[in-house]
């Protein structure tokens, strides 16, 4: 549970999502709290599943919080999709990104998937073959030229909370039915203060429309 | 389409793509510009391997792409960070 994956898990705790399965393989490193408000000082070296099951069950105790220490590849994720509504993508690298979209395109979920950068980030909230899904907009790593080992990104500690906190907005709305970022891809930019949709047309030739 | 054999189009830059020009504008361009006219005119690099450009919200539009009267051009970077 990083940027994105600790605003997000601590609001649907809050909000009293009725089962939340997070699946995190990193131990937490100082360098890790600047923007990871889960975690604090006295945590530095403990896994992030273990630290992060307790925060959540101290938040709420009503709701089932399930957390393993697992990374996220090919075979691992299909673990752990029984049972689900929902996938949501906090992961920090393309290629999870791309996996997620692609077993909530099989496995017909939904979810919702951002990325940040610096100040900026994006977020986009998909539902299986009706709306414009991740690799609508963006070309398959594997088949282009997009390089998915990039180094660490940049970040200002804020930037993840806001994305990570849109991304709970949209569980919380998608599930009650309220307007969402189906068919958009939102662009937060925190420099300028600006948010706005990109309507995306769904690809008739994506992995969504066969 | 406007006089002279020109078309209005309308660019719309986001996140760190910001640096090339500003966040919308409407340009007039001859009739039969490309996608890469525009990445010329903002002298955006156009290998960037995370560019992306969508026109009218159409996905994996390619540089020779020859834009329209009225088309928007949205580019923006793919973000992997969490």
């Amino acid at each position: 549970m990083g940027g994105l994956g600790s605003p997000c898990s601590l609001y649907l705790t809050a909000a009293g999502i009725k089962e939340l399965t997070i699946i995190d393989n990193d131990v937490l490193d100082l360098s890790n709290l600047q923007r990871q408000i889960l975690y604090n000082e006295t945590q530095v070296g403990r896994d992030k599943a273990e630290i992060t099951k307790e925060v959540l069950s101290n938040l709420n105790s009503e709701i089932q919080i399930k957390t393993y220490k697992d990374y996220i590849d090919e075979n691992s994720i299909k673990k752990y999709l029984k049972g689900q509504d929902f996938i949501v993508d906090c992961s920090d690298n393309l290629q999870t990104k791309f996996l997620v979209n692609k077993v909530a395109i099989e496995n017909n979920m939904k979810c919702v998937i951002a990325g940040i950068k610096d100040f900026y980030g994006q977020i986009i909230t998909i539902n299986p073959k009706k709306s414009a899904c991740y690799q609508c907009v963006f070309p398959d790593p594997e088949k282009d030229s997009i390089d998915p080992n990039a180094g660490p990104l940049p970040v200002i500690g804020v930037t993840p909370g806001i994305l990570g906190t849109l991304e709970a907005l949209e569980v919380i709305k998608t599930t009650l039915g309220l307007p969402n970022l189906y068919d958009n891809l939102l662009m937060v930019n925190l420099l300028d203060l600006s948010f706005n949709k990109i309507q995306v047309v769904k690809d008739e030739k994506c992995i969504c429309s066969k | 389409m406007t006089k002279n054999n020109s078309i209005s189009v309308t660019v719309k830059l986001f996140a760190d793509l910001r640096i090339y020009g500003p966040d919308r504008t409407v340009l007039a361009l001859q009739e039969g510009s490309t996608i890469k006219s525009i990445l010329k005119r903002y002298k955006i690099p156009k290998d960037d391997k995370n560019l992306i450009i969508m026109v009218n919200g159409r996905p994996h539009i390619q540089s020779d792409f020859v834009l329209g009267d009225g088309d928007t051009v949205a580019i923006f970077p793919i973000i992997a960070g969490g």
